[in-house]
This record gives structure tokens, sequence and C-alpha cells, in this order.
């Protein structure tokens, strides 16, 4: 349990978050974290409909939510601090206690699959998963977290109770509570509420993605106004000493309006009206992307911009100016992301479930200012020597000219 | 010291790649007005073929890695009826290839 006290704050966020997420789950179970989590939320024995339990949180002024991720699932609620104890009650009465009635998985089984497809009809975050079955191929990480048509509309109510049965267990869980509130009466309260099982059932299996060979092109052709271009390589891990200077080379490149990619391919050429990088990292692996939104007249003339950059980065080191500004950038966005209860809460409960220990915002800082304009360009020639992958989601027929573009 | 002014002028000699650049926009203006269906008179595929040799002959293009490549691409995609948006999109790359390599 990691607990942080901030007496001057108005409110309290509470989360239960679990290891496990869609990177466990076998072909056969592809969505099946993401369908529990939905189903979570469908009624209890003490609050019988979804209402109920919205009404609960809702009704003192509070937020409740919960998100899927590839190696976590969260639970959380975010309410004024005096109605903490009720938030931590009804995220342990959904998590020990749903119904999980047949009506409702049937009911929701529908409304995932048209999330589904909803999330095909736009292509700027489709593009996304496309990348990502490159990057991870054959693996559940390169695998959409709700899974897929097929494993969804498969997925019996057998299947998932004994998925929740085998995850949602004590040794997986890690409990937070940040916000106005006493230490020792949390502790106290989320003791009283622990009734999940206290056994593993089984080690968490992490299998690592198999190294990828080649850079690959992936083409889906639809009639868009635009083109959708994610393009990238594999990067390091989240427990790998580099991913500061990873972030940083991040931030360079394409994070926020005085990027690389922003000045140069934006403002400068005007090829591409929208153009960022970002980075996913996982216990093993990661990957650092980019995303293009482009004519589609200027597609591949907009990747061969971007190649242009990442080449630059892996042969010259980013000015001490530049890097400086990308500190500022970083340290600035988590002290930002730190404001709220809800930050501070997740960011806790990510560092123990993930990393296993907590560093203070000092520590992340001063690990960020270690970092060297040497260590950028070092993980930049790292990154870029591997296998670029590309997706690309456009009026394109055929891929010849992308392939030539990143050299595959 | 300063350089003397008249190291500075162009003394009339190419500038690698500008001829190439010039020709591939010629192209690429032949194609985008097939694709936005502009001007009076029809533009024939052999036309935009012609256009994109006539880059093809030029000894730039082999100054810069992947121009030629780009403009044979173009090309082919003429051959094959392919639609003028995605020739426009090639030639597009050769000249950002152009633009990258100068």
């Amino acid at each position: 349990m990691v607990v942080e006290a901030m007496p001057e704050r108005q409110s309290a966020s509470v989360v239960l978050m679990f290891a496990g997420g869609s990177r466990q789950e076998d072909d056969r179970l592809a969505g099946v974290s993401h369908f529990i989590e939905h189903l979570y939320f469908k009624g209890t024995k003490k609050r019988p409909t979804s209402k109920e339990i919205a009404d609960a949180i809702e009704g003192v002024g509070g937020f409740i939510n919960a998100s899927t991720d590839k190696e976590l699932t969260a639970y959380w609620a975010r309410v004024p601090a005096e109605h903490m104890n009720l938030g931590l009650d009804v995220l342990f009465d959904i998590i020990a206690n749903s119904k999980l009635d047949p009506a409702d998985v049937e009911r929701e089984r529908m409304v995932i699959l048209e999330e589904l497809r909803m999330y095909q009809d736009q292509p700027q975050d489709y593009v996304q998963n496309l990348f990502e079955e490159l990057i991870w191929p054959g693996h559940a990480l390169g695998r959409d977290i709700a899974g897929t048509e097929e494993s969804v509309s498969r997925l019996g109510r057998d299947d998932i109770l004994e998925y929740a049965d085998a995850h949602y267990r004590l040794p997986n869980l890690v409990v937070g509570a940040a916000g106005s509130l006493d230490e020792a009466s949390t502790i106290s309260e989320v003791t009283r509420n622990l009734s999940l099982r206290p056994d593993m059932n089984g080690a968490l299996e992490l299998a690592p993605p198999l190294p990828l060979d080649s850079p690959r092109v992936l083409v889906r052709r639809r009639g868009t106004e635009q083109a959708h271009i994610c393009l990238g390589a594999r990067a390091v891990s989240y427990l790998d000493p580099d991913r500061y200077a990873l972030d940083l080379l991040n931030t360079v490149l394409g994070e926020g309006m005085s990027s690389r990619l922003f000045l140069n391919i934006r403002e400068r050429l005007g090829i591409a009206y929208d153009v960022h990088s970002f980075t996913q990292k996982h216990r093993d692996t990661g990957y650092l992307g980019v995303y293009i939104g482009v004519d589609p007249k200027k597609a591949v003339d907009a990747v061969n911009a971007v190649m242009a950059e990442l080449r630059s980065l892996t042969e010259h080191e980013v000015a001490a100016a530049e890097l400086a500004r990308a500190k500022e950038f970083t340290k600035g966005r988590l002290r930002l992301e730190l404001e709220t209860t809800n930050g501070v809460v997740f960011w806790l409960a990510y560092q123990e479930l993930l990393l296993g220990e907590i560093n203070t915002i000092d520590d992340e800082i001063a690990l960020v200012d270690a970092v060297t304009a040497a260590d950028v360009v070092r993980v930049a020639a790292e990154v870029f020597s591997r296998p670029m992958q590309m997706s690309v989601i456009g009026p394109f027929s055929r891929d010849s000219a992308f392939r030539l573009a990143i050299g595959a | 010291m300063s350089a003397p002014a008249s190291r500075l002028k162009n003394n009339g000699g190419t500038v690698p790649g500008r001829a190439a650049a010039e020709r591939i926009r010629k192209a690429i203006a032949l194609v985008n007005s097939v694709a936005d269906e502009a001007g009076d008179e029809e533009i024939t595929p052999t036309e935009i073929a012609e256009a994109i040799r006539d880059c093809l002959e030029l000894s730039d293009v082999d100054a810069v890695p992947n121009v030629r490549r780009y403009l044979g691409e173009a090309l082919d995609a003429v051959s094959d009826g392919m639609p003028a948006d995605f020739v426009a999109m090639t030639l597009y790359a050769a000249l950002g290839a152009l633009r990258e390599g100068s």
C-alpha cells in the first residue's frame, strides 16, 4: 500500500491497481481484462445496478473510473476528502462483490464489440494499433487491449470468472491513497476492506517479444482525406537506466511545439499538419514512435523528412540549450502531473507495482538532470539502428515508395 | 576578415540538384493538374511519363540517394495506371529527398 498525505488539498484519490493486463492474456482470452473492468461497474450485491455504483460516488461530487493497460488494470475514485472511506468502500465492493450477471455479460459484449469497431473508424488511433502489431508481431503486446472481435465474441462467463479469480488476488494488488487524509486511519480502513484471496495462483507469465530482424511497412488502404502514419523502432523498457535519456530524446524530437519535428516539418517545411513523437515502455521492451497526419500527396515526403530528423539525432549531439530546455519541459510536466491527488496516487502506485520501489520527485529530477548530450546521442543511435517499422492508413494501393523511405 | 564580395556571389555554375528540382516540380504541376481536373487541355499519361523521363535524364538525380528510385517508382505508377495523386506523392518524395540530400 502507498499513502501520501497532502493536507492542504480538498480531495482524496484512491486507486486499486492490479498487476496484469492484456499482456497476460493468451489469444483465446484476448480482451478478458478489459471485459472484466467493464463488468465490474454493472452491479454488486450491495449496489445492484451501475446507476447505484455511480450514484454512490457522484452523489458526493466525486469521480469513479477504471482503465485497463497492457501490464496493469486500475480502478480509481476521486472524492472530497471527508468521503475517502466511501471511495474505498465502493472500489472494494466492485472488485470483490460484483454480480457478473449473465445478462450483463451479453450486454457488455455488444458494447465492447461496438467499441472495437468505433476504434477502427478513428484512423489516428487505429494506425498506432497497427504500428504496435508491427513492433511486437505475434505477441500480446502487439494486440489491442480490448482484444479482437473474434475473442470478445467467444469469451464465456466461465472464462471471465476463472480469469478474475486467478488475477484479482492480494499479491497482485497495490492500494494507493493520496490527499487530505490520515495515514493510520487510511491503512486501517483499507485493511478492513481487504477480502481478496491472499494466495497467488501461479506467477504472472511475461514472455518477452522476439527480436525484429527487418524493417517492415503495413499499408491499410482507406479513402481518408489525410494519410495517417506511425513509424518508429523498439526502444528501452521502464526498468532500463537509459529510460531518462530516451524520454529526453523523445522531448527533443517531437514533444510539444518547440520540438524538432514540429518546428522543422510543420512550421519550416509545412509538410504535415500534425507531427509528434511518443514512447511506450514495458517491463522488457518499449518503442519510440512518430505520428504524422499529412496530405496523402506529401506522405512519403513527410516520412523522408522525419527520417532525416532521426538521422540527425544519431549523428550530432543535442546542443546544451536544447537539452536544458528538454529537461525543464520534462521536469515541469512531472510537477504539473503531481498537482492533483489523482496524479500523485497513480504515480506512486505505478512505481510500487511496476518498479518495486518508489522514487521521490527529487530523485526523479536528479535522474533527469544527470542525462548528458552524449547519453542522448548514444540512445538515439541504438534505437534508430534497429529495424524501423511503419504503419500507414490512407488512399494508397501500393507500399513501394513507403518501403523505400525506411529502407524496407 | 570577411570574404571578398565576389566570392559570395553565384558564379553562374549549376547548384547541385537545382535543375532536377525544377524538372520534378514541372512534372508535379502536370500531375496535379490531372489530379485537380484543372485546365482545358487533357493531359495524357504519355505526357506525364515524358516529364518524368526528362527528370531521369539529369545526372543530378544520382547525386542524392533514392531520388532516381522515387522517379522510377513514379514512372512505374504512371505505366500501371495508378491514380494521379499517387504519382504526385512519389514525385513529392523525390523532390523531398533532393531537399534532404542537398
